[in-house]
């Protein structure tokens, strides 16, 4: 069964970038969210943004019924955080309940000791269904409007009433059992395509004062049967059983570990919610104009009146800038002098991506992106000190990390670059940028480098748009017209 | 021919092993590559007239329909021959139990024959086995076995629930339906089935009379037919792993972007390989692995190879010994191109465990080359790293060449890694791992002639990590963004 989230509607496992902290997000997050946890939480979520465009409207959805009920977010938020304390109960006494039977103890006490651990699991199942009834009732009705928690509500419900009921409904039978006082039936399939007798489980079970008028019905209806006491058919049975018994342990273990697994950490993704609730309450504070970008499919962006979130987290009223990186501009090369802007720019750049590919709004008036690809940053100050050392050294990790990045590069992806490849000499970091902006020049690829190798701008590389940022108005403007790529 | 009547799937005549040692897999690491199995067949040096043969097979599974027709075959071999063992792992004692066991085994027998006989391939080899397959299922003994098989319950339908009564310490039997507690849960989450003991799986067996009977009378019946259709049938085994386990890592490699290519033949003394890549590397989950060339030739068999630690040297040795052990079985070796003379053995000298049973690590190393130079043929393939490495350097010099003399003298081709200066020897080459010049210790895993020159330290790294131009669009048009 697909675990349910409230950050994917459709499924997909969306590794991190690493870009998070190379913009330095968490450090701004903390400025607008109190809590370091759910800052910590919120940057790892956005720091894997999604491929689907599906994903990023459903975490849009949420984000709209959450920011219209903080009391929703709260509720849910408590409720899951008990689901998940009483999951880690389960997983403990799961623990607790593995019963060693392949050890030399006695036939009786190998099957008290799977029967106990049966009792014990057999608790959880109706516990459960109490929880998924609550948390159904928080989301029921008109207070929910998003994709989202409507499927929450309505998964909720489909167990409760479907499957687990069954499961909760067989494990009474078991609660308040004993091999001292009930009689078991255990049935048995003989496979000779797996190895001969197999399938022991646990077939029925019933009071021991019932025996006589139940086994007499049970072995009436059946064409054949044998009854022995011998002591060794006896001492097998009690094995055989007290391995049953075991195995249906088992299956109530992984049958509620299932059902606590679709819904384990979502008190860990409402973290997120919250502090994105937090995040579009403090630009609303700040009178600073945020949008959801529209959602384009040509691997495009524009965006207007962009500002860097750092600055605006600090207090600042940053300058605002324009972004067009579309059509046949595969990338940008930024260029200017030292405190021109040029890094921050970049920095509000790549945020602006991330934000947009978390499903969240950005610090624009308007805009236009696409989804999917990831957001990839190399920054070469971080790289420093990672690599202290020679040239050498330090240059090969550029390399490396460069590599590392090629190596994870997909149609649509962003590659932003600050000051790359200027370890090595002038020539030499020159010549390699070159190989690697006419590669990325030639792909699906978008990417922005801030450097100080002016060789590359004369002549610019194919479908590179050129920029100068100017020391003073922190604006920058264009160098070239566009070369476009087919 | 495998067996009495089998034709083996990979050779001609009668199959060979044993002429590479296990310890050159171990050295090489190719156990980590190739299941004992795998490695047992490859220990047989192809017969040269076989290897076309070999690459017929190769190719003919290159594409994934045929590779996954061929597991379905491999596998049919696999279940019977897993359902033989456990036959044969039951005591006589339990005759209902073995019946019923037999009975199950004939029907996998019959089934992996007949999807023998119908495996359709070009590849002669394949071809030879179908036929032969095809004749057997055609015979009327099969033709008997296989109906009477069908006919007889191999006991697959019967469930038979038993109730237990734990004070009054009974056990009923009986055979019907179970009253089907799980009904309303997911099978998925039913309980893995666990084995009874084979007396317990006996007596439950025996409660129906009727099945247990025919199941007797077929195993009485038909012992001995099975047993003189199948002999030979499994010893197909090793040699169904061997070749899957070359498709699944050539499969790998295309995976990785490595190329792949089979040997060109030549009566020329020659092996060598351009852009080869060492394969233990990708078990290892290595994502940049530094490919090199190698070149042995009648004017320069052999090559003494020097440098720093971590430079690459052993990677190197594997790196021709794999893929020459691979080219040797006819398979692709992972090379841009490669080319193969006749070689008619492969030893491995490498640095051995502290386990010398009473002489000296020295003394061990000159006995194990010793040993090499006994057994080695007229054209044989050696690795050597670091012998004779523990003595003065004086004495590790003079072994050293005299060593290289002799091998070069039996006409072998190979590579000796070696960190004593100065040794050289009549017509064997000097390698060196290549550094970064700058002065600085940095590898790029790359092996050079001593006297080759160097590129710009910049482009050196920039093609270690594949950052050229050319690595560049390659990368990117894997990665499906161009």
């Amino acid at each position: 069964m697909m675990d349910f989230s409230l950050l994917y509607k459709v499924g997909e496992h969306a590794p991190p970038c690493g870009s998070a902290d190379l913009l330095l997000l968490r450090d701004t997050f903390e400025k607008i969210c109190s809590d370091p946890v759910k800052v910590g939480i919120f940057t790892d979520t956005i720091d894997r943004p999604p491929e689907l465009e599906e994903n990023v409207r459903y975490r849009r959805g949420i984000i709209g019924d959450l920011s219209a009920d903080p009391q929703l977010a709260r509720r849910l938020k408590t409720v899951f955080a008990r689901y998940d304390r009483m999951r880690d109960d389960w997983a403990e006494t799961r623990a607790a309940a593995s019963v060693d039977l392949a050890g030399g103890a006695a036939p009786e006490v190998c099957l008290e000791a799977a029967w106990s651990a049966l009792r014990r699991m057999a608790a959880f199942p109706s516990a459960l269904i109490s929880f998924l009834s609550e948390i159904s009732e928080i989301t029921s009705g008109d207070r929910v409007a998003s994709d989202g928690l409507k499927l929450l509500n309505s998964r909720c419900g489909e167990l409760c009433r479907g499957e687990l009921k069954t499961l909760a409904e067989t494990a009474e039978l078991f609660r308040f059992s004993s091999p001292d006082t009930h009689e078991i039936e255990v049935s048995a399939v003989f496979d000779p395509y797996v190895g001969g007798f197999t399938g022991m489980q646990v077939a029925g079970v019933r009071e021991t004062e019932k025996k006589k008028r139940g086994i007499a019905a049970l072995l009436q209806k059946r064409a054949k049967s044998v009854e022995t006491s011998e002591g060794e058919a006896v001492e097998t049975a009690k094995r055989l059983a007290a391995s049953a018994a075991k195995d249906l342990c088992d299956l109530f273990a992984s049958r509620i570990g299932a059902v606590y697994g679709e819904f384990y950490g979502i008190s860990r993704e409402l973290c997120f919610y919250e502090c994105a609730v937090e995040y579009i309450a403090c630009l609303q504070a700040k009178g600073v104009p945020f949008c959801y970008p529209l959602i384009g499919a040509d691997g495009g962006t524009e965006i207007s009146g962009l500002r860097d979130l750092r600055l605006i987290a600090s207090g600042e009223d940053p300058v605002p800038s324009d972004l067009s990186l579309s059509g046949g501009t595969r990338g940008i090369l930024i260029r200017g002098e030292n405190g021109s802007g040029k890094t921050t720019f970049l920095r509000s750049v790549g945020t602006a991506y991330l934000l947009f590919r978390a499903g969240l709004p950005i610090p624009a008036s308007e805009a236009r992106m696409s989804v999917g690809g990831g957001v990839f940053c190399h920054f070469a100050s971080a790289e420093e000190d990672l690599c202290a050392g020679d040239r050498a050294g330090r240059f090969e990790g550029e390399a490396r990390a460069v590599s590392g990045i090629v190596d994870r590069l997909r149609p649509g992806s962003v590659f932003l670059m600050n000051e790359t490849f200027q370890t090595t000499s002038y020539e030499d970091g020159t010549a390699a940028m070159r190989d690697l902006l006419a590669a990325l020049g030639g792909s699906e690829v978008r990417y922005l480098l801030v450097t100080h190798l002016t060789g590359l701008f004369d002549p610019s590389p194919e479908g590179a748009a050129c920029i100068e940022f100017d020391l003073h108005r922190h604006k920058y403007q264009y160098l070239n017209r566009e070369r476009t790529s087919k | 021919m495998n067996g009495k009547s089998f034709p083996s799937l990979i050779f001609t005549g009668a199959p060979v092993r044993g002429d590479i040692d296990g310890a050159v897999f171990r050295d090489l690491k190719m156990d980590a590559l190739f299941s004992r199995e795998a490695l047992s067949v490859m220990s047989g040096i192809c017969p040269e007239s076989d290897l076309p043969l070999r690459r017929e097979i190769f190719e003919s599974l290159s594409e994934s329909g045929a590779y996954a027709a061929f597991r379905s075959l491999s596998g049919a071999f696999t279940d019977a021959a897993d359902s033989d063992a456990l036959y044969r792992s039951v005591s006589e004692k339990y005759p209902g139990y073995r019946s019923f066991l037999f009975a199950a085994l004939c029907r996998k027998f019959v089934s992996a024959c007949k999807a023998a006989a119908g495996f359709s391939s070009d590849a002669r080899l394949f071809a030879r086995f179908s036929e032969r397959f095809a004749e057997l299922t055609s015979s009327p003994e099969f033709a008997d076995l296989a109906a009477a098989a069908e006919k007889c319950a191999d006991g697959s339908d019967l469930r038979l629930p038993f109730s237990f009564v734990s004070g009054a310490d009974t056990v009923s039997f009986s055979s019907g339906e179970d009253p089907g507690l799980w009904a309303g849960i997911d099978p998925a989450y039913a309980p893995e089935p666990s084995r009874a003991d084979p007396e317990f799986a006996d007596q439950v067996v025996s409660l129906d009379g009727k099945l247990l009977a025919a199941a007797l009378e077929f195993h009485y019946a038909y012992r001995k037919i099975y047993e003189t259709l199948s002999d030979g049938f499994y010893s197909y085994s090793d040699e169904f792993r061997f070749i899957a386990e070359v498709c699944g890592l050539v499969f790998e490699a295309k995976e990785a972007g490595l190329p792949l290519c089979f040997p060109e033949l030549t009566q020329s003394r020659r092996i060598s390989a351009q852009n080869a890549y060492d394969l233990t590397l990708l078990a290892k989950g290595e994502k940049n692995i530094v490919p090199n060339d190698f070149r042995f030739t009648a004017e320069e068999p052999f090559f003494f190879l020097s440098g720093a630690n971590g430079g690459g040297k052993t990677t190197y040795l594997r790196n021709v010994g794999v893929n020459v052990i691979l080219a040797l079985s006819g398979a692709p070796a992972a090379a841009d191109s490669m080319e193969l003379c006749r070689v008619d053995g492969v030893f491995t000298h490498f640095p051995a465990d502290e386990d010398f049973e009473g002489e000296g690590r020295f003394a061990n190393e000159k006995r194990r080359a010793g040993e090499i130079l006994a057994r080695c043929g007229d054209q044989p393939l050696a690795l050597l790293n670091e012998t004779f490495s523990t003595t003065v350097e004086e004495k590790s010099r003079s072994e050293t060449v005299a060593l290289t003399h002799d091998l070069v003298e039996k006409g072998a081709f190979g590579v000796y890694v070696t960190h004593t200066s100065g040794v050289s020897a009549d017509r064997a080459g000097i390698l060196v791992c290549e550094t970064v010049p700058d002065g600085g210790n940095t590898r790029t895993y790359r092996i050079v002639r001593a006297d080759g020159g160097g590129a710009s330290r910049a482009r050196d790294v920039l093609k270690k990590y594949s950052l050229d131009a050319e690595s560049l669009e390659k990368r990117l048009s894997r990665r499906g963004v161009k």
